[in-house]
């Protein structure tokens, strides 16, 4: 089987400075030294620092290091258009940029993605060779070959972007690449928490964080002074890198100095080495300027400094971190800076700061620190150094996820003898919990090869594609299987009277009748009959499971055996598409958004949180509710809501959504603050789920299936009498940085519960128990 | 109220952040909540992005001449390449109905756009410049006024302190009346009643005081007009330790302050218990009592010099007499006297002015005093005129040249003079 790979970037050389052009060069040579067919497709232009336009190098095939390269010429380009479309890009401030909207207009955009680096060579060769590679990996994001090239062999193609927080980020073109590539190598934990937080959690499924090795040259040992510092006797803070604004150096030298006035008999030094045009030497406060270090001296600094400080606040990946820690020493970084504090935080291997005051205290801790301390802390940054910056550990995990091992990853699998298994469903609606796990199971069926429809007694006419009208159940075969999507009383049950072949209840929950009788007693009267159905429907389905081990404790009640519990499936990947724009701009803007998803009634208590929220903007004014889900202007209970708030004086803060579709639902949970939640009736919770896929801390009313759905994640509280404290508590979630990161960390651990890997399992047991109960019915 | 379902999280702590974060808003909405005000506040003052902007006009630069070029079509192959620029350029030729006329409107826009955005920007940097300079302003007199509470502070308590001595005084007095009713069951005797009678002569003392600060000038004015003297003083040596100043009648002491400020010794004495008073709170050496008193007090040839500015007006004939006599003889041989009082020739002095103080007695001839002071003994006695009018408030002189001089002469010559004699 061929398994050759191509690494397509613009540049391509040993020597080329960047972080992408080395990484490209690492990669493709160590790749090709295990003995695998790379190749590298690029361009006859000689570096970034080149004219993109002049062919310096000879067109065709050469072969460095083991690796085939092949250079295709680069065309003429419109080189004014672009520099000024990418003059307006730079000018752009930072806090202008939003996610999910664009801050280009559409001309500049295109100019920046056509008259950037280019050669219709190289896009030709990649469209007509697709076939005969096994995989391409795109570096890094922001380069014609890649924004041109990219969607030509999506499905084989990995882009490894290198991503920053800059303008170019934000460009449409960009978001397409994360969206249709077929996996996204990161370099670090921060660049995949970056690139969710521009591009949501649809791209989650398909990254993986490779890591980037760092090399040690070694040979500190031999070096006993660095400029006036002895190594092994003073004791020393070091900073390494640049020094420059952007960098915060000044700003760790005043922080140093402000330290040494508050303690002034500390024999702390702080050392600064890199290159850079000001000096920031001061000998009173005990900061020393050592300017650019030699590659020993910069080893013997990293092993005798008490701890390695990095206070720059815009990075997108740090070396010097992985090398400090290397040398088991731990390391401070600004708490600002995602990628640096990603790492600090997930390895354990150090602290983070914030402000001037935090980074003086911080001084003051670690000056006081023992050895062993220290030392404990740098070990654990050396654990995380070596998963994620020893090159043969970071190849490896380019081996596994480009496939190059031989082995395939097992793919989910169903055995069971049926030909085909169909679902019956009382409705069939978009963006309905129910239909979406009908839609979730059947494709999954079909995937195996089974025939599987969806029948419904109702059908919302956008969903006549994916679901078929019940007319009397003859397309249901005795032989196929049937799964019943039970949730209210319908006219389905003559049919499942006289159905015998096999056949499972999936309980989706029935809301009790009495929450809703007084605004829509029609409703509450098919709730009612829903329920009076159960102990019949117990008779007829020997198979059952609950969507949670609270609907399957209803099913025992109601006289169901053994009911298994099958959650709902809750997939990211569904949200691999495009926020809708108008939303992501109008929720960006500054104010804090209280999000909850449901449909307006009585049950789910909109009124209470309302109220609750009224009570909110005591603490936050600028707040913002925003209800999601559908409603009827005529109903009595949205009626009482809209009397409600112009009551409480909250018109214009809080906002019926009305039912909206996913690209518009994606933007909600986007800009989202904070999902609240003071129902008194869910089955599930499906947007509980989705809200944690988002990060969206959770804040819930303790009902019905609402603590079994979040497990560990959100927050629950019990009592709705003191609406201020549970304002004040939703207050926090939003503005208490700690608090939310530990509520985020419960429901990121909580949420893969609820992947398709998880649930699926539950199917293949129902199946199998369909078969086999069916069989043991008829003999 | 929060059920714990996450290990990483404590309730108790939790519920005490809660009750922390209501208390806090409690006492906002006690105190008014200013903050949401001062956050608002802050959101407006964004800067201007000028870079974006000339960045944003520079890409529309590129598009100016829409319809004037055509494309390479280098993505074409060479065979297919002259076609498609042959039918653009045909495209082209066509479109110029519509696209001359708008290249024509685009680039008067974009220029005019420029000359705006320009314009913007010169106006921004003039406010900038404005506000830099109006900050700089208010924070001076933010300084200025900080000055004067401290002085304001600083008077309250003063005044704060007076009045508690104030009331202690009186409380005094009715102890010692009440106590001299008891020891004197007899009435006043006749020396006791003259007691009385004396003191009733400082009855108008501190009217006087108010009327001197009203009528006689500030005491840097005084200070700055008396400076003239100390010339004269220093010639005759007067003013050491020896040779010490005597002022008589010193009123508020702007001429003893002068005087300790310049190095020379000096005391004073007057009449006026109330400016006395005041003198020796500034650290002057004055006693209160009577000049002719207290001369003939002292030692002959005991003083460098005796001085006393508008007081001889104040005095009758056989007082002035007296006092020049007593002068002569406490001055040690070379000492000088000078006596400052208002000149009658000057006819505005003379016929209103003077009279302004009603406890002026008649108007002093400058010859009579030199020849009073000669008669007693002075000798080089002279006459020094002061403080004509200022020249804006004389006649001009360019129509009838000659009156104008005569009654310049009359009324803008000296207002006061001086009376100099030595001891021989």
């Amino acid at each position: 089987m061929n398994r050759r790979v191509a690494i397509v970037t613009s540049w391509f050389g040993r020597d080329l400075k960047g972080g992408a052009e080395q990484l490209a060069w690492q990669v493709a040579t160590r790749l090709a030294a295990r003995g695998h067919d790379v190749e590298v497709l690029t361009t006859c232009c000689r570096s970034f620092l080149d004219d993109w336009s002049v062919n310096h190098l000879a067109p065709g095939e050469s072969e460095e290091e083991g690796v085939l390269v092949r250079r295709f010429p680069v065309d003429r380009r419109r080189d004014g258009e672009f520099a000024a479309a990418n003059n307006f890009v730079l000018s752009i401030p930072r806090s202008s940029l939003l996610p999910g909207v664009s801050p280009f207009t559409c001309g500049t955009g295109d100019t920046f993605v056509y008259e950037n680096i280019k050669s219709a060579r190289l896009l030709r060769y990649l469209r007509r060779n697709k076939t005969s590679y096994h995989a391409f990996i795109f570096l890094p994001y922001l380069y014609g070959p890649i924004l041109n090239g990219l969607p030509l062999v999506a499905e084989r193609a990995w882009l490894q972007p290198c991503l920053h927080d800059e303008a170019y980020a934000y460009l449409p073109r960009v978001e397409e690449l994360f969206r249709m590539a077929r996996g996204i190598l990161y370099n670090s934990d921060g660049e995949a928490q970056l690139a969710r937080r521009l591009y949501g959690p649809g791209i989650a499924a398909r990254e993986v964080v490779v890591g980037v090795g760092v090399e040690s040259v070694g040979g500190g040992h031999r070096v006993d002074r660095v400029g006036p510092l002895r190594m092994g006797r003073d004791r020393f803070i070091l900073c390494l890198g640049r020094r420059d604004v952007h960098k915060n150096t000044l700003f760790l030298a005043r922080a140093f100095a402000a330290f040494r006035r508050n303690h002034p008999g500390a024999d702390l030094k702080l050392a600064l080495a890199g290159p850079g045009e000001e000096k920031y030497s001061d000998a009173a406060a005990g900061v020393i300027d050592l300017g650019l270090v030699s590659e020993e001296e910069k080893e013997a600094l990293l092993s005798h400094c008490l701890a390695l400080f990095h206070p720059s606040e815009n990075e997108s990946y740090s070396r010097v971190i992985m090398e400090a820690w290397f040398h088991d020493r731990p390391v401070a970084a600004h708490r600002r800076c995602l990628a640096t504090a990603i790492a600090v935080s997930r390895a354990g291997g150090g602290w983070l700061a914030d402000g001037e005051s935090e980074w003086v205290e911080l001084l003051a801790r670690v000056s006081d620190l023992p050895e062993s301390e220290l030392l404990a802390l740098g070990r654990r940054g050396r654990e995380y150094a070596r998963r994620y910056a020893v090159w043969d550990r970071v190849i490896d995990r380019y081996e596994e996820v480009l496939g190059l091992t031989g082995e395939e990853k097992p793919r989910i699998t169903v055995r069971t003898g049926l030909a085909a298994v169909h679902q019956l469903l009382p409705g069939f609606a978009f963006g309905d919990a129910i239909s979406n796990q009908a839609m979730l199971i059947r494709d999954f069926l079909r995937g195996q090869g089974l025939r599987s429809t969806i029948f419904t007694e109702t059908i919302d006419p956008s969903m006549t594609r994916e679901g078929e009208l019940f007319s009397g159940g003859k397309k249901i075969r005795p032989d196929h299987g049937l799964i019943y999507h039970h949730s209210i009383g319908s006219g389905l049950m003559p049919f499942l009277r006289g159905f015998k072949g096999p056949r499972c209840l999936v309980y989706h929950n029935i809301t009790p009748p009495e929450l809703v009788r007084e605004h829509s007693p029609e409703l509450a009267e098919q709730l009612q009959q829903g329920l009076d159905d159960l102990p019949e429907l117990a008779r007829l389905f020997p198979v059952s499971a609950g969507v949670s081990r609270f609907n399957a404790r209803e099913l025992e009640e109601h006289g169901f055996q053994q009911p298994e519990i099958m959650p709902i499936c809750v997939d990211p990947a569904k949200w691999n598409i495009p926020a809708a724009t108008p939303v992501m701009f109008e929720l960006q803007d500054g104010r804090t958004n209280i999000l909850f998803v449901g449909r307006v009634v009585a049950n789910k208590c909109q009124h209470d949180l309302i109220r609750a929220f009224g009570l909110l903007r005591r603490f936050d004014p600028s707040a913002r509710l925003l209800l999601v889900g559908g409603y009827d202007e005529r109903e009595a209970y949205y009626q009482d809501l809209v009397r409600l708030i112009d009551e409480l004086g909250l018109r214009g803060d809080v906002f019926f959504a009305g039912k909206v579709d996913d690209s518009y639902l994606h933007a909600y949970y986007r800009t989202a603050h904070l999902y609240w939640s003071m129902s008194e009736h869910e089955g599930f919770g499906v947007p509980f789920i989705e809200a944690m896929w988002f990060d969206i801390p959770v804040l819930a009313y303790r009902s019905s299936a609402v603590p079994e759905t979040l497990g560990e994640g959100g927050l629950l509280f019990t009592d709705k009498g003191d609406l201020e404290q549970v304002a004040a508590l939703a207050h926090l979630l939003v503005r208490d940085q700690d608090l939310r990161e530990r509520v985020l960390a419960g429901q990121r651990q909580r949420r893969r519960d609820f992947l398709p890997e998880n649930v699926l399992p539950v199917l293949e047991r129902l199946l199998q128990r369909m078969e086999t109960t069916c069989r043991a019915g008829r003999s | 109220m929060i059920e714990s379902n996450n290990p990483r999280i404590d309730v108790a702590e939790l519920l005490a952040l809660v009750q922390k974060e209501v208390d806090r808003q409690r006492q906002k909405v006690e105190t008014g909540g200013s903050e949401a005000a001062a956050a608002q506040e802050g959101e407006t003052n964004n800067p201007y992005q000028w870079a974006q902007l000339s960045a944003t006009l520079d890409v529309a630069q590129q598009n100016v001449d829409a319809g004037a070029r055509l494309s390479t079509f280098l993505n074409y192959r060479r065979s297919v390449r002259w076609l498609v620029r042959g039918v653009g350029r045909v495209i082209l030729y066509f479109g110029r109905v519509i696209t001359v006329p708008q290249r024509d409107f685009n680039s008067a826009i974009l220029h005019a756009l420029r000359i705006t955005l320009n314009g913007i920007r010169d106006m921004n940097r003039f406010t900038d410049q404005t506000v830099r300079r109006l900050d700089a302003r208010l924070e001076e007199q933010a300084g200025q006024l900080a000055e004067l509470a401290r002085r304001d502070r600083e008077k309250d308590h003063l005044i704060g302190y007076l009045k508690a001595s104030l009331v202690m005084q009186e409380r005094r007095i009715s102890l010692f009346l009440d106590e001299a009713r008891r020891c004197l069951p007899e009435t006043f005797s006749q020396e006791e009643l003259g007691e009385f009678v004396r003191e009733k002569g400082h009855l108008l003392d501190s009217l006087y005081v108010t009327f001197e600060d009203k009528f006689r000038g500030t005491r840097g004015e005084i200070r700055e007009r008396l400076r003239v003297y100390l010339d004269i003083l220093r010639a005759a040596g007067a003013g050491s330790e020896e040779q010490p100043v005597l002022d008589i009648g010193c009123g508020r002491g702007e001429w003893l302050e002068l005087l300790r400020d310049e190095g020379l010794a000096g005391r004073g004495v007057d009449l006026n218990d109330t400016l006395a008073h005041q003198c020796r709170e500034r650290g002057l050496a004055v006693e209160t009592g009577d000049a002719i008193a207290h001369l003939r007090s002292l030692p002959e040839a005991s003083l460098g010099a005796v001085t006393g500015f508008h007081i001889i007006e104040h005095l009758p004939m056989e007082t002035q007499l007296e006092l020049y006599g007593e002068a002569v003889r406490v001055l040690r041989p070379g000492g000088v006297a000078i006596f400052e009082t208002p000149n009658p020739q000057n006819l505005l002095v003379g016929a209103c002015n003077f009279y302004a103080d009603p406890t002026h007695k008649r108007p002093l001839y400058p010859e009579t005093q030199k020849f009073f002071l000669e008669y007693r003994g002075f000798s080089r006695v002279e006459l020094k005129f002061l403080h004509p009018h200022e020249p804006g408030a004389r006649l001009p002189e360019d129509e009838a040249p000659e009156l104008a001089a005569r009654l310049n002469d009359l009324l803008s010559c000296a207002r006061d003079y001086a009376v100099i004699g030595y001891r021989p």
